[in-house]
């Protein structure tokens, strides 16, 4: 007997891309100078001049030119704001924090904006890059090579057991983190958010979300990174890191068509009271901004809000910042006039806004 | 009556239920889910562990292997239950001063990184440690976490390139002990002739 697996219907629904559920991608290279304490000891007063020697010794390595022409200057980087640069402080990878903390500049950047070596509060150098999109392979090759040249000029500190020495001992041994920067609305809206990131963190991966370090923040949008730096090699870490994070956003792409055809009743009413709150809003905080805006992106990429792009959108909910506003050490009252401020950005927008209720991709 | 240790007063004891016989033996009790402790006499003992029987043997409840402790003769001056209590709570106020002295003394123990003064201590409210010497004096106390986070605790990754002749070493090194082991001593000559080309070659680099 012959078996034949059923043939099954073309989805009615456009088939979505991973770039729809991933807003970026990175990879970063931790590494310490040898011999020297750890810039987590320079806020002792009698390390200052520790502090300069090192800081010297790295500007003056990655202020050569690379091989590939690249040139790196030391310029006061900009306070990046938006959920990029939030989650660039929950990761220690915001240069700005990095010279607030130091009461220094120890800054460098290529004129390709989303490539950095610099020092962190933690570790002597950081070597990052950043792309939109889902390559983490691309940004990871790119920092090997950096990390490489830099390794001919700067005397790292290693140890032939554990590798790489970082000041914390949750990144020792490559050093070598790779992050995502992913929305997962469509899992959230299906129930199956938190199953998902309990399996990614049974992996080893690092979830780190806004408000909290948990499954449930606001937007749902999650920065993942690779918890495991010990015991594999980089290209086995990314490999790891990047099947892991596939799966996720297959499974984000089939919960979101489910969301289209099954379940478009819910997708509809999400959808629907998210504008209506935009369009009425007075006052909207971050996290209620970002809750809001969350499920509207997710429709728009799936075709089924019309009115905004989605480069619109992205630009909306990447530019909220999700720091409280009494962490910016601002007044009740700056805090209220904040989140009007917010509000009266918003409505333009909402206003455009429409559910699709004709044609394929329509709402109920 | 005379004093007995930390001043507490001791004096002979009567059995808790009759008040009248000398109590000779202890019996364990369950009262209200609260364990509690009578001192009584054979008499009485024996009364007590005949209802426990009878009501076990009635399902109301199972005799416990152990419940009664004879003591065929209490201690002179044994103390009764309600100094006992002000006994075990000077005893436990002396030991919680010497547990406070032993803390305080391990405090001072604190294991501390040679060559950046960091501490044990310091590492736990931080999580970061104060450089690269410090993997070296926390070294036993660091494994259980780097298990914990990473499951290895040795590393996998590139070798920096100054320091690549150095893992070249030690893999052949490696390789030599294992063919020492095997007993291929052909092997075993070749690598050493390897290893000795090494050294008389550009040599290691020693850093940090």
């Amino acid at each position: 007997m012959k078996l034949h697996a059923p043939k099954r219907p073309p989805h009615p629904y456009p088939a979505l891309d991973v770039s729809d559920v991933c807003f970026m991608s990175g990879a970063c290279l931790l590494r310490n100078l040898a011999g020297r304490p750890f810039p987590t000891k320079y806020h002792d007063p009698d390390k200052e001049k520790e502090f300069q020697r090192a800081d010297g010794e790295i500007c003056k390595a990655a202020g050569e030119p690379f091989p590939d022409g690249t040139r790196f200057t030391r310029v006061q980087p900009p306070h990046p704001h938006g959920l990029v640069g939030y989650f660039a402080r929950l990761m220690h990878l915001n240069a700005a924090d990095a010279c607030d903390e130091l009461a220094m500049n120890p800054f460098v950047s290529s004129a390709t904006p989303f490539e950095f070596i610099f020092s962190c509060h933690s570790d002597h150098l950081a070597i990052a890059r950043i792309a939109p999109g889902t390559d983490v392979e691309g940004p990871a090759m790119r920092v090997a090579v950096l990390e490489e040249t830099l390794s001919r000029r700067l005397n790292f500190a290693w140890d032939s057991s554990l590798g790489f020495l970082t000041s914390s001992p949750d990144s020792v041994g490559t050093g070598f983190k790779a992050f995502r920067m992913m929305h997962l609305e469509g899992l959230h809206e299906i129930g199956e958010l938190e199953a998902s990131l309990h399996g990614l963190a049974a992996m080893r991966i690092k979830v780190r979300s806004v408000e909290l370090d948990g499954f449930n923040g606001a937007g749902h949008i999650f920065m993942l990174s690779n918890g495991r730096t010990l015991g594999l090699s980089e290209s086995e870490l990314l490999a790891g890191f990047q099947a892991a994070t596939d799966a996720l956003a297959e499974q984000e792409i089939n919960a979101r068509m489910r969301l289209a055809g099954e379940l478009n009743i819910v997708l509809s009413d999400t959808v629907r009271r998210a504008i209506a709150i935009m369009q009425n809003c007075r006052m909207i905080s971050t996290t209620e901004a970002l809750d809001v805006l969350s499920p509207v992106r997710m429709a728009a990429s799936m075709g089924f809000v019309s009115g905004a792009s989605l480069e619109e959108l992205d630009r909306a909910m990447l530019g909220i910042s999700p720091d409280s506003g009494e962490a910016a050490g601002m007044t009740p009252d700056e805090c209220d006039a904040a989140d009007a401020a917010r509000a009266t950005e918003l409505r333009p927008l909402a206003m455009r806004l429409a559910p699709n209720v004709r044609g394929r991709r329509s709402l109920q | 009556m005379e004093a007995g240790a930390f001043g507490i007063l001791a004096r002979e004891m009567k059995c808790e239920k009759c008040h009248k016989a000398e109590a000779e033996t202890v019996i364990h009790a369950n009262e209200n889910g609260r364990d509690r402790e009578y001192y009584v006499c054979k008499a009485c003992a024996a009364e007590s562990e005949r209802r426990r029987k009878a009501a076990a043997r009635k399902g109301r409840g199972k005799p416990r292997a152990g419940l009664s402790l004879t003591i065929n003769a209490l201690p002179e001056n044994m103390v009764p239950p309600p100094v006992l209590d002000a006994l075990m709570s000077a005893t436990a106020d002396l030991m919680g001063s010497l547990a406070g002295r032993a803390d305080a003394a391990a405090r001072k123990e604190d294991i501390k990184c040679k060559v950046c003064g960091h501490t044990w201590e310091d590492y736990s409210e931080s999580g970061l440690l104060g450089c690269p010497a410090c993997y070296h004096a926390f070294r036993e106390k660091l494994e259980d976490r780097l298990r914990k986070v990473h499951v290895a605790t040795s590393c996998g990754g590139k070798v920096p390139l100054h320091r690549s002749g150095e893992a070249v070493r030690k893999s052949i090194e490696k390789r030599m002990a294992e063919a020492v082991a095997a007993q291929d001593f052909e092997e075993a000559r070749r690598l050493r002739d390897q290893l000795s080309g090494l050294d008389g070659g550009d040599g290691v680099k020693e850093g940090e």
